[in-house]
């Protein structure tokens, strides 16, 4: 092809809109290609320059070798890696799990109604306790009170009493199986 | 006024207030570009409500201010959102103003339609007449019950897609025990009348709610709708869904679950199905036609059981694939149709439901859940209101 057609056929090329677009916008990029070159060219300069820096060379060759990057380690920080996702998914449920706590914490309602809920929950508890403990201390100042003498009668007509029958079975059963186990 | 936001969320309920923290969690860069646009002044935790129609909760423990629950990097415009325009990325609110969006989320709920039978709001908190789909008036059902002398407790549930499809039920449950304590219940007609086929949808809580019908002598009119009530005469007639018929009792006391549809606004706006609920891909939760638009919650046309629960399960899956259509992805995050519904057969008993799509039982808990327990019931009265406020809308839970 002579020269002069190659230069047509340029000029055609340049004719067609989009060769046009595309020339106008790379145009329009260039500051920023220039600032992108200029930082690739610094990067290389200081590169350059650190590795001409023998002091800077040697304490990074220091460094590295006291590091245990061994194949072994290599391997385990690729197991490492694969675990990353299962590892993510559990720390997300703990961190929620702890932000539901701390949110709960702050929350004045929901620890008041908590606290009631809870207190619901074990009132009969402490009520049923709390009469336990009321019959005790009735039996005791009766006992400190009572000056009487008990004889084999008092035995005979409190036989016939509902508690006392339930704790006679008791004592005749826990002697039944004691002379088994024997 | 004209305004632009990265994410625009419709609905400051369960399913937008969640949605907006998981997001927030997820990519904290987000913080300041969420915008959460609802006109109520008050969150209401709606689950409690059949407790508190039971006499079992105080109603103020529901409601806490919207202020409050909105999450930290989120801002709240209180207004109500009026129109949808999708193809220009626009929402425009009550006050004439338009937002744009980048991304929509739509967690509007369910609209009550009181009006829709004839005697129905104007008897409301009179009359005898009773709901607790209203927290004005869910105290009212507990006067109800517990001066109840006897005559026909009348209970309904509507030939319509409702809200926590077991509410019509639990408060029936929790009356019946209650006119037990009170001994009343021997001149007591405890009445049933369901729009429904039958008791519930899932065969093995089906077969457990039977027993429990069958053993509360609970006179359950299935497939009849309740289509007017006269609140002077103190009647609610109910039609045959079959037959035609019209069939008319007289209450002592009524308790209704309004008949519910999609918002307004959604239900004549290109986001909609034909029925009028938003469309969204069952499974991806993304909408149907536009891409940067994903929907949760009760206002959707998912054909699963419109819970909290559902809720719960649906605002991880939203978040996360609205997060990777963000990043220029496919959203891959599946919602499988979990819906969950606590049972509340009296006081301190509980079936608690859980089920998919295909009405499978899909139970959390070691133990065969159509049994009735206390544990379950104690779980959804002092429990489940604290992982709702502090897990579930702070997108932890």
């Amino acid at each position: 092809m002579a020269v002069n057609e190659k230069t047509d056929s340029r000029l055609k090329a340049l004719e067609d809109p989009e060769v046009m677009a595309s020339l106008e916008y790379i145009l329009r990029q260039m500051p920023d290609i220039e600032k992108s070159l200029r930082k690739v060219q610094e990067g290389a300069a200081f590169a350059g320059a650190v590795l001409q820096d023998e002091a800077a060379v040697q304490s990074m060759e220091e460094r590295a070798s006291s590091y245990r990057v061994d194949p072994e380690a290599l391997a385990a920080a690729v197991r490492l890696t694969n675990k990353l996702p299962e590892m993510e998914a559990a720390l997300t449920q703990a961190e929620n799990v702890l932000s539901f706590v701390q949110d709960i914490a702050r929350d004045e309602a929901s620890m008041e109604s908590l606290k009631k809920s809870s207190e619901r929950y074990v009132e009969p508890w402490i009520q049923q306790g709390k009469e336990h403990l009321s019959t005790i201390e009735e039996i005791k100042r009766r006992a400190e009170e009572d000056k009487k003498s008990y004889s084999l009668f008092h035995l005979l007509k409190w036989r016939r009493r509902k508690p006392v029958q339930t704790i006679l079975r008791y004592m005749n059963a826990s002697l039944d199986v004691l002379e088994q186990k024997k | 006024m004209e305004a632009h936001t990265k994410v625009l969320i419709t609905g400051g309920g369960s399913g937008g207030v969640s949605a907006a923290s998981r997001l927030l969690r997820k990519d904290a860069r987000l913080a300041g570009q969420i915008t959460i646009i609802d006109p109520a002044e008050y969150h209401d935790y709606q689950p409690l409500w059949t407790l508190v129609g039971g006499g079992e909760a105080r109603k103020e423990e529901s409601r806490r201010t919207m202020k409050s629950v909105i999450p930290e990097g989120a801002e709240w415009i209180q207004e109500r959102a009026a129109s949808f325009d999708p193809d220009n990325n626009s929402v425009y609110l009550g006050d004439g103003s338009r937002i744009t969006y980048d991304y929509l989320i739509v967690a509007a709920g369910i609209q009550i339609n009181w009006s829709d039978i004839p005697g129905l709001k104007e008897n409301l908190g009179k009359n005898g007449v009773c709901s607790n789909y209203s927290y004005e008036h869910t105290d009212y059902t507990w006067e109800l019950i517990r001066s109840f002398k006897g005559g026909n407790a009348v209970f309904t549930h509507p030939a319509t897609p409702v809200k926590c499809g077991g509410a019509p039920q639990k408060i029936m449950y929790l009356a019946e025990d209650y006119f037990q304590k009170s001994h009343v219940r021997n001149k007591t007609e405890v009445i049933f009348g369901s729009a429904n086929p039958g008791i519930f949808d899932v065969q093995k809580y089906k077969d457990a709610l039977e027993k429990i019908v069958e053993r509360k002598k609970i006179k359950a009119h299935f497939r009849h709708n309740l289509v007017s009530i006269d609140g002077e005469k103190k009647t609610a007639s109910f039609e045959n869904l079959d037959t035609k018929e019209t069939k008319t009792f007289h209450y002592d006391m009524l308790h209704v679950t309004p008949p519910m549809g999609p918002p307004a606004f959604i239900a004549q706006s290109p986001l909609s199905d034909e029925n009028g609920w938003l469309d969204v891909h069952p499974h991806t939760l993304q909408h149907a036609r536009y891409t940067n638009i994903f929907g949760l919650g009760d206002c959707c046309n998912l054909p699963t059981s419109k819970t909290g629960a559902a809720i719960r399960k649906q605002a991880p899956t939203a978040a996360e694939n609205l997060l990777q259509v963000m990043n220029k992805k496919q959203p891959e995050a599946v919602y499988d149709g979990y819906s969950s519904c606590p049972l509340v057969t009296g006081y301190n008993k509980l079936i608690l439901a859980e089920f998919d799509y295909n009405k499978n039982p899909q139970e959390s808990m070691p133990f065969n859940q159509a049994v009735e327990r206390r544990s379950m019931y104690m779980m959804k009265k002092d429990l489940l209101p604290v992982m709702y406020w502090n897990g579930m809308l702070k997108g932890t839970m």
